[in-house]
C-alpha cells in the first residue's frame, strides 16, 4: 500500500490521476460485465482512492493506492470523498452490479447535479432508487405503464446514504422517493396514489374511479406491503424454528393473495392495476424465498404464477424486475453483511 | 332513499373511533354494531375474514371496506360533505406519508409502555423522536393538522390525544409530555374539546377499566417485539 502526499501546486495532475483511475475502473468493471453477460466471471481489480477535497487548499491531497484481488463490496462516500474501495466476489454477479450502479462519477459531478435537484431546476420526476429494490420498481413501473419520464438515480444504501436521500427522506432514510419539482414523495404506495393524483389526465389509471373498488385495491396493496417483504426477510435471515414460521406465513400470504386474485386475469379485473404493480415487483423475490422455504408457487399456486407471467409479458415489468437469480444473489450479499451462514 | 352504513365496531377502539369521526364530520348517518372481541360475531368474520379486526364498514350491500384509514378514503370519496383529505396531490401525499407513520410508530410505542429497563428507554427516546416529527406536520398558528377543521391527519393521529393517556395510565409510564410538546399537547386538547369529536368519544374512564385486564396481554406482544427488532 503506498500513501504518497502531494501539495497543493500539483492541483492538475491529481485531476488527471482522478480520470485516469476512474477509466481504469471503468474499463475493468465494464470488461467484467462483459464476461458476465457471456456467463464467466475472475477476480476483479481493486482500486481504492481518497480523494478529499477539504483538505486540499491547506495540506493538498492524499491518495492511497491499494491492489488486491479477493473479498466483498465496501462503498465509502460522502459528499466530499470518493472512496471507491472495493473487492468483488467473483461469483456474484450482484457486487459488480451494485458498485457498477453506485459508483462511478466523480462526487463533485454528482454533487452538482444533486444540488440542482434539490433547487428544483429539474422540472421532470427523479426516483431515488436502488437497483434490487422491489418498492422502487413499484414506482418505475407506473411511471413507465404511464409514459411518465422519470430519471431514476441510484442511491448508495450498502455503504453510506447519499445528502440527497437523507434530506428527501430524513424520517425513513429509505428509497423509493420521487422528486417532483423538486419536492418529494416517500413510501412507495404513497407515490403511486401521488401519481394518480397529480397526473390525473395520464393514461391508464391504475386506479378505478369507482370508491368500493379502489378502497379494494387499497387494502390488497395495504396486505402486501404487512406481509411478503417482511416474512420473506425473516425467511431468509432466520433457522430453524424462525425460519418454519416464516415459511407456514409465507404459505398462507401466497395462498390469500391466489384467492383473491381467483380466476380474474389481475387483482383488479380486466386490466392491469393498483394491486398488480404492488405485488408484481416482489415476484423476483420469490424464487429466494422458494430456495430457502423449500417450495414451489407453480405447484401450490400456479393461478399466482400464471397471473405473474402475464404482468411478466408487459415491456414495463420485463424491463424492470429483477432477475431472481440476481436478488438470490443480492441476498447472499446481504446475509455476508449480516454475518449469517448457511 | 340513502342506503343505510353500518359501522361493526367495539367499545374503546381508537380505530374504530377514527371512522366514527369521519362517519360524523361528512354528515353520514350511520349504525354502530358493537362486537365483543372475545367472542367474534359471524357478521365480523364473515365480512373481514383475513384480519378478523374492527372497523369494519358495510355500505348498503357492498362487500365490506375493512382497515380504518382506508375506510375513511371510502367516506371521503363515496359520500359528498366537507373533504377529509387535501385536495392538492402533494398535500395529499403528506397526509397519507404521515398517517403511515403512524402505523410504524407502534412498535416503539408498545415498546416504550410495556417494557422495562435499556429496551424501554431506548424505546421511549424513539417515540418521543416520532412525536417531535409529527407535532412539526402542526401548520403554523393552526389548531388542527387540517388546518382550521379537523382532517384526515388529526383522524389518523387522534389516537395520540386520548388513548395515549389512557394506555400512560394503565402503564405508568409518561410518553406525552407538555415541556417536551408543547403545539402537540395543545392539538391534543383542542382534538378532545371538538364538538363532532366529542360525539364518539368514549369515555376516557371507561376505557381505561376496559383495557386494563389486557395488560399483561400487551406486556407479552411488547416483548416480542422487542424480540423481532
Amino acid at each position: 500500500m503506498a500513501a504518497v502526499e502531494w501539495s497543493s501546486t500539483r492541483r492538475a495532475f491529481e485531476v488527471a490521476w482522478l480520470a485516469l483511475v476512474a477509466l481504469l475502473v471503468a474499463a475493468v468493471l465494464d470488461d467484467e460485465l462483459t464476461r458476465e453477460r457471456t456467463g464467466e466471471m475472475r477476480g476483479v481489480l481493486v482500486v481504492s482512492v481518497a480523494v478529499d477535497d477539504t483538505r486540499d487548499s491547506r495540506s493538498g491531497v492524499k491518495f492511497d493506492v491499494n491492489l488486491d484481488l479477493s473479498g466483498m463490496v465496501d462503498i465509502v462516500s460522502d459528499q466530499n470523498t470518493l472512496c471507491l474501495a472495493y473487492k468483488a466476489e467473483p461469483s456474484s454477479a450482484a457486487s459488480v452490479h451494485t458498485v457498477l450502479h453506485s459508483v462511478i462519477h466523480t462526487q463533485k459531478e454528482r454533487k452538482k447535479e444533486l444540488q440542482r435537484m434539490v433547487a428544483g431546476e429539474e422540472k421532470g420526476l427523479v426516483l431515488l432508487d436502488f437497483w434490487v429494490s422491489p418498492f422502487a420498481q413499484r414506482c418505475r413501473i407506473a411511471l413507465a405503464e404511464k409514459g411518465l419520464a422519470c430519471e431514476s438515480v441510484e442511491q448508495e444504501l450498502l455503504g453510506e446514504k447519499g445528502e440527497l436521500l437523507l434530506r428527501s427522506n430524513p424520517v425513513h432514510k429509505k428509497v423509493p422517493v420521487l422528486l417532483h419539482a423538486g419536492r418529494a414523495v416517500c413510501e412507495s404506495l404513497v407515490i403511486l396514489e401521488y401519481i394518480e393524483d397529480a397526473f390525473p389526465e395520464v393514461a391508464p389509471r391504475l386506479l378505478s374511479a369507482d370508491p368500493l373498488a379502489r378502497a379494494h385495491a387499497r387494502f390488497w396493496a395495504d396486505y402486501v406491503d404487512k406481509t411478503v417483504y417482511g416474512i420473506g426477510t425473516r425467511l431468509w435471515k432466520l433457522k430453524g424454528e424462525g425460519r418454519a414460521a416464516a415459511r407456514a406465513e409465507m404459505l398462507e400470504t401466497l395462498r390469500t393473495l391466489d384467492g383473491e386474485l381467483g380466476g380474474k386475469a389481475f387483482f383488479g379485473g380486466e386490466a392491469f392495476g393498483f394491486v398488480d404493480v404492488a405485488l408484481i415487483p416482489l415476484t423476483s423475490w420469490f424464487y429466494s424465498y422458494e430456495e430457502h422455504g423449500g417450495f414451489s408457487v407453480q405447484e401450490e399456486f400456479p393461478r399466482l404464477a400464471e397471473w405473474a407471467r402475464r404482468c411478466g409479458e408487459r415491456e414495463s415489468v420485463a424491463k424492470i424486475l429483477t432477475r431472481p437469480e440476481d436478488v438470490l444473489d443480492f441476498i447472499g450479499l446481504l446475509k455476508k453483511c449480516y454475518g449469517i451462514v448457511e | 332513499m340513502a342506503e343505510p352504513v353500518k359501522l361493526i365496531g367495539c367499545f374503546g377502539s381508537p380505530f374504530v373511533h377514527r371512522v366514527e369521526v369521519a362517519l360524523r364530520l361528512k354528515g353520514v348517518p350511520y349504525e354502530l354494531i358493537e362486537e365483543d372481541l372475545n367472542n367474534k360475531s359471524d357478521l365480523l368474520l364473515k365480512h373481514n375474514p383475513f384480519h378478523q379486526k374492527v372497523p369494519v364498514l358495510l355500505h348498503g350491500d357492498r362487500p365490506a371496506v375493512c382497515e380504518s384509514l382506508i375506510i375513511i378514503e371510502y367516506i371521503d370519496e363515496a359520500f359528498s360533505g366537507p373533504s377529509l383529505l387535501p385536495s392538492d396531490p402533494y398535500e395529499r401525499a403528506m397526509a397519507r406519508f404521515w398517517a403511515a407513520f403512524m402505523y410504524k410508530c407502534k412498535d416503539s410505542m408498545w415498546i416504550a409502555l410495556w417494557t422495562d429497563g435499556e429496551v424501554q428507554a431506548a424505546s421511549a427516546r424513539e417515540m418521543k423522536a416520532n412525536l417531535t416529527l409529527i407535532e412539526r406536520q402542526l401548520p403554523e398558528g393552526k389548531k388542527f393538522f387540517g388546518g382550521d377543521t379537523i382532517g384526515f391527519l388529526d383522524i389518523a393521529v387522534g389516537g395520540i390525544a386520548h388513548w395515549m393517556g389512557v394506555f400512560e395510565e394503565i402503564a405508568g409510564v409518561h410518553l406525552l409530555i407538555e415541556e417536551e410538546h408543547p403545539a402537540l399537547c395543545r392539538w391534543a386538547r383542542e382534538y378532545i374539546l371538538d364538538e363532532t369529536v366529542g360525539q364518539c368519544l368514549p369515555d376516557r374512564d371507561r376505557v381505561v377499566a376496559a383495557l386494563t385486564p389486557r395488560k399483561e396481554l400487551y406486556v407479552s406482544i411488547a416483548k416480542a417485539m422487542a424480540a423481532q427488532k
